[in-house]
C-alpha cells in the first residue's frame, strides 16, 4: 500500500514537471502582455534538440542547447507579435506548425526515422532526475523575479498597462521581447526534461498537448508562479492517477482521464471568472 | 478586391518557399527537384483528386474561422467542432442503418452540423454570459473532444473484430457517390463552395450577418445601437462550429466509411482553417483562392513523399513559414501606405 502511495507520488511530481516548466514560461510571457500558445511547439523544439545536441556534446550542454532552441522559436514568436504586432494567437498558430514540421520533417530527412534515442543517462537522487529540482526552484526563483524585483515590476507593468509603462521610460518592446524569449527558454527545458530525462528518446509529437495542459495551468493558476506549480501538481497527478485507479480495478477509461484538465479549466474560469483575471493588456499589441 | 489581397499570398508562398529551399538542401536533396514534384504530384493523375479532396475540408475550416473572425471572435477550435461533427453524424448513421437514405443522408448531415455547432456554442455562451476568452475554452474543448471520441472509439463504438481503434463501416446506402471513383471527386466539393456562398449571404445580405458584422466591428457601438451583443457572440460561435461539423464529412462518407480514431484526432484541418481564413482576408471568395493554394501544397507534399522521399511534414513547415511571412508582409505594406 505504501509503495502504491510512493510510485503515485513519484510519478505525479515527473509527470508534472513539463507542466512546470512550460507553464512558468506562460506566466512570463503573458505577465509581460503576450499570450504564448506556441508554448506547445517550442517544448516539441526543446524535445528533439536537446536529444540531438544531448548526443554530440553531452548532457548538460543538450539540455541547454534544448532552451536555446526554444528561445529561437520565441524570438520569431516576438518579432511578429512586437516588432510586427502581429495577431498574437496567429503567431503562437503559427509557432506550433513550425514546430511539428520542423521535428518531424529533420528527423525523418536526416535519419530516416521520427525516433531518435538520448545516449545521455541523467543522475537521479532518490527517484528524481535534475530537472525535477530544477523546475521547483524555478517557481520560487520566478515568484521572487516577479514580485520582488524591479525587472518584475517592470514586466508586469507592460502587461497590466503599458501606456504608463511607456511613459515611464520602460522600453515596452524590449520588455516583451524578454518576456516572450523567457518562456520560450523555459517550454524548452520542459522539452528537453521530456525527451532526455523521462522518456531516453524522441518520438514525434511527443509532446501531445502537454503545452496546451501548461496553458490551461497557468490560467488556473491565475498567472502567478505558486498558483501555476499547484495547477501543475494537479494535473500531473490526475494524469498518474490513472495508474494507481488500475492497481485497485477501477477502472477508468484513460481518455477520459485525460480531458479532466481540460474541463476542470474550463469550469473554473467560467465560474471565477472575477477572481482569475489576465493581465490587463494581455494579448493586446501596444501602439503609441 | 484590391491587387494585394491576391499578391499578398502569393509573395508568402514563395517566401516559404525560398526558406523550405534551404532545408531542403540541408538534408541533402534538390530543391529543384523537390518542387517540380510538389506541384506534379498536387496535378497529375490521383493528385488532383487529393487536392479536391483537401480543398474541401480547408473551405470549410476556413469559412467558419473567417465567420467567428467577423463576430470579433477567435475560434481555434475548428479541429475539436469537426472532429465532435464527424463522430457524431457517423453514430447516427450507424445507429439508424435501416432507415432508407434519402431520409438518413439529410439526418445524418444535420447532425455533424448540430454536433459541431453545440460545441462552438459552448464556447460562445461561456463569453457571452461571462466574460470567458474563447480562444482558451476552445483551444480546452479540442482536447475534450479527443478525449471524449478517444474514450468512444476505443471502448463503446470499436468495432468488434482487430486492434484499430475504429468504428463499425457505415451502411453502404450513405456512401456519397465518387465521379469516376476518384478520390475528392464527391459531392462534398459542392457543398463546401454552397457553404462559401451561404456565409456570403448571411453576412453581407441579412440582418444577423450585419449584426455579427457590427459586434465584430464594434461591441460598444452595436450595443448602443440596439444589438443584443452576447446573443450575438453566442450565435456567431454556434455558427462557426456549426460549419466546421461538416469538415471531416468527406473523410468519412466519401472515402474511409467509417471513424478511424487515428485519423479524425489527428486531424490538423481546423488549425489550417485559420491559414486560410488569414490568406483569404475572411471573405469567401479569398477562402476558396487560399485553400485552393493551401491544398496544392498538401497533396503536393504527400505526392513527393512518396516520390523524392521528402517527409510530408514539410506541409506543416511551409504552412508556418507561410503565415509568419503574411503578417509581416502585410505589416510591412500596410505602413508603407499610411
Amino acid at each position: 500500500m505504501i509503495g502504491v502511495i510512493i510510485a503515485f507520488v513519484g510519478s505525479g511530481i515527473r509527470r508534472s514537471t513539463p507542466l512546470i516548466f512550460a507553464s512558468l514560461g506562460g506566466v512570463y510571457s503573458e505577465r509581460s502582455g503576450v499570450v504564448n500558445i506556441g508554448l506547445e511547439g517550442m517544448m516539441l523544439v526543446g524535445a528533439f534538440v536537446s536529444v540531438v545536441a544531448g548526443n554530440v556534446f553531452g548532457l548538460v550542454p543538450g539540455i541547454l542547447l534544448g532552451a536555446l532552441s526554444g528561445t529561437l522559436l520565441a524570438l520569431l514568436h516576438a518579432v511578429a507579435t512586437v516588432t510586427f504586432k502581429a495577431n498574437q494567437i496567429v503567431s503562437g498558430v503559427a509557432i506550433n506548425l513550425l514546430g511539428m514540421g520542423l521535428t518531424e520533417f529533420i528527423p525523418e530527412a536526416m535519419f530516416g526515422k521520427t525516433n531518435i534515442e538520448s545516449l545521455c543517462s541523467a543522475p537521479t537522487i532518490s527517484g528524481f532526475t535534475p530537472l525535477v529540482f530544477v523546475a521547483m526552484a524555478l517557481v520560487v526563483l520566478s515568484h521572487l523575479i516577479l514580485f520582488k524585483t524591479v525587472f518584475g515590476l517592470r514586466l508586469r507593468s507592460v502587461g497590466e498597462n503599458p501606456k504608463s509603462a511607456d511613459t515611464l521610460g520602460i522600453s515596452v518592446e524590449r520588455m516583451r521581447y524578454i518576456g516572450v524569449m523567457i518562456s520560450g527558454a523555459l517550454a524548452g527545458l520542459g522539452g528537453a526534461y521530456m525527451s532526455i530525462e523521462q522518456s531516453a528518446c524522441f518520438t514525434k509529437n511527443m509532446v501531445a498537448g502537454r503545452g496546451f495542459i501548461a496553458l490551461a495551468a497557468m490560467i488556473f493558476g491565475g498567472w502567478t508562479p505558486f498558483g501555476a506549480l499547484g495547477a501543475c501538481l494537479l494535473f500531473g497527478f490526475a494524469d498518474s492517477l490513472q495508474t494507481i485507479i488500475q492497481t485497485f480495478g477501477v477502472a477508468i477509461p484513460p481518455p477520459i482521464i485525460q480531458l479532466l484538465p481540460y474541463l476542470l479549466t474550463i469550469v473554473i474560469l467560467a465560474s471565477a471568472v472575477k477572481r482569475v483575471r489576465p493581465p490587463e493588456a494581455d494579448g493586446k499589441p501596444y501602439e503609441r | 478586391m484590391d491587387k494585394r489581397a491576391i499578391i499578398s499570398p502569393l509573395i508568402s508562398i514563395a517566401i516559404a518557399f525560398a526558406i523550405g529551399a534551404i532545408f531542403i538542401k540541408f538534408i541533402g536533396k534538390s530543391p529543384l527537384e523537390a518542387y517540380a514534384s510538389i506541384f506534379k504530384g498536387a496535378f497529375a493523375g490521383e493528385g488532383w483528386g487529393f487536392t479536391l479532396f483537401s480543398m474541401t475540408s480547408l473551405i470549410i475550416t476556413g469559412l467558419a474561422v473567417a465567420l467567428g473572425f467577423h463576430c470579433g471572435l477567435f475560434n481555434i477550435g475548428a479541429n475539436g467542432q469537426l472532429m465532435v461533427g464527424g463522430m457524431f453524424a457517423a453514430y447516427i448513421a450507424l445507429l439508424f442503418s435501416g432507415v432508407p437514405a434519402f431520409l438518413l443522408l439529410p439526418v445524418v448531415i444535420f447532425s455533424a452540423i448540430a454536433a459541431g455547432g453545440f460545441w462552438g456554442f459552448i464556447p460562445g455562451f461561456l463569453k457571452s454570459k461571462r466574460g470567458t476568452n474563447e480562444v482558451v475554452v476552445t483551444i480546452m474543448m479540442n482536447y475534450i473532444a479527443i478525449g471524449m471520441i478517444g474514450y468512444l472509439l476505443t471502448y463503446p463504438l470499436k468495432a468488434s473484430p482487430g486492434w484499430i481503434a475504429q468504428s463499425e463501416i457505415i451502411p453502404e446506402s450513405l456512401w456519397l457517390p465518387r465521379y469516376k471513383g476518384m478520390i475528392g471527386a464527391d459531392p462534398t466539393i459542392i457543398l463546401a463552395i454552397a457553404l462559401a456562398v451561404m456565409v456570403y449571404f448571411l453576412l453581407w445580405r441579412t440582418k444577423t450577418g450585419y449584426e455579427i458584422r457590427a459586434v465584430g466591428f464594434n461591441p460598444k457601438a452595436s450595443n448602443y445601437g440596439g444589438i443584443n451583443v452576447p446573443r450575438t457572440i453566442a450565435l456567431a460561435m454556434a455558427l462557426s462550429g456549426a460549419i466546421a461539423g461538416l469538415a471531416y464529412f468527406n473523410y468519412i462518407f466519401a472515402y474511409q466509411h467509417r471513424v478511424v480514431s487515428d485519423v479524425l484526432l489527428g486531424a490538423n484541418v481546423g488549425f489550417d482553417g485559420i491559414t486560410v481564413a488569414l490568406l483569404g482576408k475572411n471573405h469567401p471568395l479569398g477562402i476558396i483562392l487560399a485553400s485552393f493554394l493551401l491544398a496544392v501544397l498538401c497533396s503536393g507534399c504527400l505526392a513527393a513523399q512518396f516520390e523524392i522521399g521528402i517527409p510530408k511534414s514539410f506541409y506543416l513547415f511551409l504552412e508556418g513559414i507561410i503565415i509568419f511571412s503574411f503578417v509581416i508582409f502585410e505589416k510591412v505594406m500596410g505602413g508603407r501606405k499610411e
